[in-house]
């Protein structure tokens, strides 16, 4: 069972004792209200603070040091979550028992984390320009590169439309303008910002209470003036923006076609079990309508598929079609929604559905990196709900449930990505 | 035939059997885990384009069979094993590479159901004219996908420029037009020479127990008599046919691998292939003297990396990323080589990368799906779960440095995606 602890005002402790895995995980999770002034400055942060730090002023001294601790990672990233950006810097670490000289690597990295997230290497009041000018060009080419990934940025340009000026339709890592503003100096506002305001998360999944790791984050957080901290303001509806269709050309192959619907409402996983079954009906696994229907009956699309953001109330089917059958496809998928609607979907599907969810949930506890992202995800829902809770709420969804969450389902925006006229 | 591997410091314990047909079962067991993850998989993959049965003709089968075939295999005369396994709630896949093709499912119960299925689809081919033909239109669009991938195209592209006649040098689905070859008929040839229990192999890692698991796989092999498998030989030189290609494509900077054959005889043995993914470690990770350079020069960012490639006559370290001079980057790379060939490793990298290596494959225990995968490589090579562990806690400096001297810039190819706009 996962104990919960308050380490200081706005801070929590979380631990996950587990001996199966070999490795412990050690976890700061920054939760910020996603704003789109700062959405940069925080997107590039957690990359910034794990590169180098005080102790280890340059990238190849830290990394040294992370093979010299076993290959000790480091995964950092920013996130969008229900109105929060969550900026989250772990490290995973190799039990002590497997070090080949006895030593205490697991306590050696929790140090070596919390040094990178409070001491960073600093000039005055503002990050070294270098290394700031290093992991920013870093961003901009994953920024750029988005358009790599055509999959990946059909999708995001289907969510930039959708969400208007909502932030949640930023794309991943901010925008190109937004980054080439960030500075030392805005960096350090924001990182001094949210060492004050943020709500905490520190988590460990491992196999050794972390009194040390909770204790050293305690004394630094009280060391810091915290103020205005963040809070949950419930689960809401983005405000869309209009409705659009909108058709992009490239020189690619094969086309993308993405159309976003609204869910009609937003709640948190466990209240909006009927949406995830109805989504996994619909374009979940191999027995879903878009899979059997227009995939294998029509051979319409290699893949088409469906998934639900539930704490924006927002659901995407993609799917990668020939241009020719992009309009073909994009009706079919429709006329499976309606089936959906009317409850006119098979009896199997329904009972798959609910195995292959019950299944696949089960499956959570087994991967600690899973086990770390159900509670950093679930941070807000104020209790320590389990996997087998959501199973529970899987098993208790009905057949007009689905139907009914269905019903809600509209379609809002259709984005395409398809090749170049004339060579299609 | 059975044998218990064991690792005193993982605790972990591995039952392998080989049964009368020659099947091989790799079993690990997780009693604490839910999960349970099995692969049915046969060492048949893309480069298999030429092959003889019991000493007769060779026959040379159309690109993209291997792969064609895995697609195939989910159907069956009443019905597709997807429609068995969501009766399960199981969750099951394939996937076909250059030298294996393996068929899994993950699931948290009913693990024997699901295994039942397994077996029994792997076993049951049903190819009719109809059917082959119904798939070429979605893996037409399976094969447009790929040709949008950049980090597809740049590497099939630098093997295409590398190998003048190993099948390693075609894309794994096959073309558009390749695929359009392929019969009912060819497919059941391929089936029957490669899907053969001696070729074949179950590697499980889950809540399981191994004994009853490998009697009931015993027990739904079906009996086929043995077949004698030649495949092909290809008379690969040791150089390569061009040293640069580039290409343009829709991405926002150019991307490249950078690569170096190797001579082209038999398979490389895991302790070669572990000494080359340390030395390209040492040589171009990101503790290494080069990566500091070429970052801090702004020619590389966080994509760079490098991977030992190697399979049956073909072996490649490959230095993959994206920079605005691909052409400086090789450059760099060589002069590194040049540079360790003569001065050495030095003592802190190798230890820090022999670490580094050490807890990767000890954190590849952590899950079940990488342990499984793990059992699959064992199966492959022949080789005992654990003896990479034991390779990495007494590999030496001088073992790492003797792979340094295979890189060759003179057998090396740059390949370049250049964006279009």
């Amino acid at each position: 069972m996962p104990q919960k602890f308050d380490l200081c005002e706005g801070v929590e402790g979380l631990y996950v004792e587990d001996s199966r895995f070999n490795t412990t995980l050690v976890s700061f999770n920054f939760y910020m209200p996603l704003k789109s002034e700062d959405y940069a400055d925080y997107a590039l942060l957690p990359y910034l603070l794990s590169s180098c730090g005080e102790e280890y002023p340059t990238f190849r001294e830290l990394n040294t040091r992370l093979g010299n601790l076993y290959g000790a990672t480091i995964i950092a990233g920013a996130y969008k979550y229900i109105d929060y950006q969550r900026i989250s810097i772990s490290i995973s670490v190799l039990n002590d028992r497997f070090s080949l000289c006895g030593e205490q690597v697991v306590a050696s990295a929790a140090n070596l984390l919390a040094s990178l997230i409070f001491a960073p290497s600093l000039e005055g009041e503002r990050f070294k320009s270098a290394d700031v000018e290093r992991e920013r060009a870093q961003m901009l080419d994953r920024i750029r590169g988005e358009i790599n990934n055509k999959r990946g940025y059909a999708r995001s340009q289907t969510l930039s439309l959708m969400f208007g000026d909502d932030p949640f339709g930023m794309p991943r890592y901010g925008k190109e303008e937004d980054m080439l503003r960030v500075s030392g100096e805005s960096l350090f506002s924001a990182w001094s910002k949210m060492l004050r305001e943020a709500y905490v998360q520190v988590s460990v999944v491992g196999e050794r209470f972390p009194d040390d790791v909770f204790s050293a984050a305690a004394s630094a957080f009280s060391a810091i003036k915290r103020e205005n901290i963040t809070k949950f303001r419930g689960y809401n509806l983005p405000r869309f923006a209009d409705k659009q269709t909108v058709c992009e050309r490239m020189d690619v192959k094969q086309g993308k076609l993405v159309m976003g619907f609204s869910l009609g409402r937003a709640d948190c996983e466990e209240k909006m079990a009927d949406v995830m079954v109805m989504a996994d009906i619909f374009g979940g696994g191999p027995y879903s309508r878009l899979f059997t229907n227009v995939r294998e009956k029509l051979s319409l699309c290699y893949y088409c598929a469906c998934a639900a953001v539930k704490s924006k109330g927002v659901m995407l089917v993609d799917s990668g079609v020939k241009a020719e059958n992009a309009e073909k496809a994009q009706k079919e998928i429709l006329a499976q929604l309606e089936i959906m609607k009317k409850g006119e979907f098979e009896n199997e599907q329904f009972e798959s559905s609910i195995r292959s969810l019950c299944d696949s949930i089960k499956s959570r506890n087994d991967c600690q990196e899973s086990i770390f992202s159900w509670y950093a995800t679930r941070v807000f829902d104020d209790s320590l709900k389990s996997p087998e809770d959501l199973i529970e709420a899987v098993c208790a969804v009905t057949k007009e449930d689905v139907m009914r969450a269905a019903q809600n389902v509209s379609l809002h925006t259709v984005y395409s990505l398809m090749p170049q006229e004339g060579n299609e | 035939m059975k044998k218990v591997y064991k690792d005193s410091v993982l605790s972990e314990q591995v039952v392998s059997a080989v049964l009368p047909n020659g099947l091989k079962i790799l079993i690990a067991e997780k009693k604490d885990f839910k999960t349970n993850f099995a692969i049915f998989g046969t060492k048949y993959g893309s480069i298999d384009t030429a092959f003889s049965v019991n000493d007769g003709e060779t026959i040379a089968v159309p690109e993209g069979i291997a792969h064609y075939l895995e697609h195939k295999l989910f159907e069956s005369e009443d019905g597709d094993a997807f429609a068995r396994f969501s009766e399960t709630g199981a969750s099951a896949n394939a996937f076909t590479s250059f030298d294996r093709t393996c068929y899994l499912f993950s699931c948290a119960d009913r693990f024997e159901e699901n295994l039942d299925i397994l077996l029994d689809f792997v076993q049951s081919p049903y190819f009719t004219p109809k059917t082959v033909q119904k798939e070429q239109g979605i893996i037409g669009q399976e094969i447009r996908m790929y040709d949008d991938s950049p980090e597809w195209c740049v590497l099939f592209n630098m093997l295409e420029a590398m190998y003048e006649q190993h099948p390693v040098r075609i894309d794994i689905a096959g073309t558009v037009e390749s695929i359009s070859h392929i019969t009912a008929e060819l497919l059941y040839d391929c089936y029957n020479a490669f899907y053969n229990p001696a070729n074949m192999f179950v590697c499980i890692a889950g809540n399981v127990d191994a004994e009853k698991t490998i009697a009931r796989i015993e027990k739904a092999i079906k009996p086929v008599p043995p077949v004698k498998l030649t495949r092909a030989a290809f008379s690969e030189k040791n150089s390569v046919k061009e040293q640069y290609v580039e290409k343009k494509m829709e991405i926002a900077k150019p991307i490249f691998n950078f690569g170096f054959k190797e001579e082209c005889v038999g398979e490389r043995t895991p302790k070669e292939c572990i000494c080359s993914g340390l030395m390209l470690d040492i040589l171009a990770g990101d503790t290494s003297p080069l990566y500091e350079k070429l970052t801090e020069a702004g020619l590389i960012n966080d994509e760079f990396h490098s991977e030992y490639f190697q399979g049956n006559d073909y072996a490649a370290a490959i230095f993959q990323g994206e920079s605005s001079d691909p052409k400086a980057v090789s450059e760099a790379i060589c002069t590194e080589i040049e540079r360790l060939k003569k001065e050495g490793i030095s003592d802190n990298l190798f230890e820090s990368a022999r670490r580094s290596l050490y807890g990767m494959a000890i954190k590849s225990y952590n899950n079940v799906e990488s342990i499984a995968m793990n059992l699959v490589d064992c199966a492959m090579l022949d080789v005992g779960p654990f003896d990479d562990i034991d390779i990495m806690r007494s590999i030496t400096k001088a073992d790492v440095e003797k792979r340094l001297e295979l890189l060759n810039p003179e057998c090396s190819v740059l390949s370049v995606i250049l964006p279009k706009r």
